[in-house]
């Protein structure tokens, strides 16, 4: 089962992403993981990730940290559930690479297609993929070449893992609303 | 059933209003699944003088899908001072002559959804989210079917 679950900030789409992922998990008795995509750059990043780990102790997730490139890690989680979050941080880390490796602060523009593939393939390789994406498409402004470059790559990717997933939820508030696949969705997962 | 039999061509008549997000999928929608005629799209945001009549250049030609609409309400909202006169221009010059063409085609009006955002600092972006949500509520309360697109789904509102 593939599922895309997209919305606001603070709509509630990671814990539902835990929940349903754990649930996927214990009902194919596979390994479950959390695939992280933040790197830290500074004290502030740190302590989130900190807080995060905490909120994730006892859920039985084994944590892999992998923001860019992921193909080095898709092998190690075949047959596993993955909850992948996010895919806002994996295109942010793809299309600007770190200073460190990116003197003249090049942006590639082409992120969009190569993370697309990146997920659909950690997604076949896995039993089961929930990955969380925001939405940041309707604000109604009109920004600078480059954030429109980085808007227009994810909802690319938006659009490809939707027409490739099973399911497809938009979170807000806390609840989860199908737009793809609700007779697919398992009945006992708390915040549908 | 599957979201392609629910939107079969024949199912949007008169007018479809299709909203979204940027970037949602919305004119490749209107063109793939409803059918319309890729050639009769006319963007709004490249209509160049708002003080021209909006219904002779661009809905008195052979169009019938009209994208960027949310260029469009800027572009008038930055003309007037306030909502009423704004709002009275585009319901004369834009939405009565493409309410009255919807009778006789099928007629798609493509518009981004904008107001989702913090309220804008600027007194005329304060304007054009106002004059744009409420020139959609017009719209979808007149179009015969409304569509809102997420990561490229439809889903029927209307």
């Amino acid at each position: 089962m593939k599922i895309l679950i997209v919305g606001g900030s603070k709509s509630g789409k990671s814990m539902a992403a835990q929940r349903i992922a754990r649930m996927l998990a214990a009902r194919a008795s596979c390994p479950a993981y959390y695939w992280a995509t933040m790197e830290p750059s500074d004290s502030e990043d740190e302590k989130r990730i900190a807080r995060h780990l905490e909120a994730r102790a006892g859920w039985g997730f084994e944590t892999i940290e992998c923001g860019r490139n992921t193909s080095a890690f898709s092998s190690s989680v075949r047959g596993g559930c993955v909850l992948f979050d996010s895919v806002t941080a994996l295109l942010a880390n793809e299309m600007f690479p770190p200073p460190a490796q990116n003197a003249d602060f090049s942006v590639d523009f082409a992120a969009g297609e190569r993370v697309a593939a990146e997920l659909s393939e950690i997604a076949n390789a896995a039993t089961h993929f929930v990955c969380v994406c925001d939405d940041i498409f309707r604000d109604g402004m009109q920004y600078d070449a480059v954030t429109e470059g980085y808007l227009r790559a994810l909802a690319f990717v938006c659009r490809q893992l939707a027409s490739e997933f099973d399911i497809v939820v938009e979170a807000s508030s806390g609840i989860m609303r199908t737009i793809k696949g609700n007779a697919l969705l398992p009945r006992n997962v708390p915040t549908f | 059933m599957n979201s392609n039999e629910i939107y079969e061509k024949d199912k949007c008549e008169g007018l479809t209003l299709i909203i979204g997000g940027a970037y949602q999928g919305k004119l490749t929608y209107a063109v793939q699944r409803l059918g319309l005629n890729a050639a009769a799209v006319l963007d709004l945001a490249a209509v160049q003088s708002p003080e021209a009549n909006v219904f002779d250049s661009v809905i008195g030609g052979n169009s019938s899908v009209y994208i960027h609409f949310e260029a469009l309400t800027q572009r008038i909202a930055a003309e007037y001072a306030d909502l009423d006169a704004a709002s009275k221009r585009l319901d004369v010059d834009f939405l009565a002559p493409l309410f009255a063409l919807s009778e006789k085609k099928r007629t798609a009006l493509i518009a981004r959804e904008i107001g989702c955002g913090v309220v804008p600092l600027s007194e005329k972006d304060r304007l054009w989210r106002e004059l744009h949500g409420a020139a959609l509520s017009k719209a979808a309360a007149k179009a015969d079917s409304v569509i809102r697109l997420f990561c490229g789904l439809p889903e029927r509102l209307k």
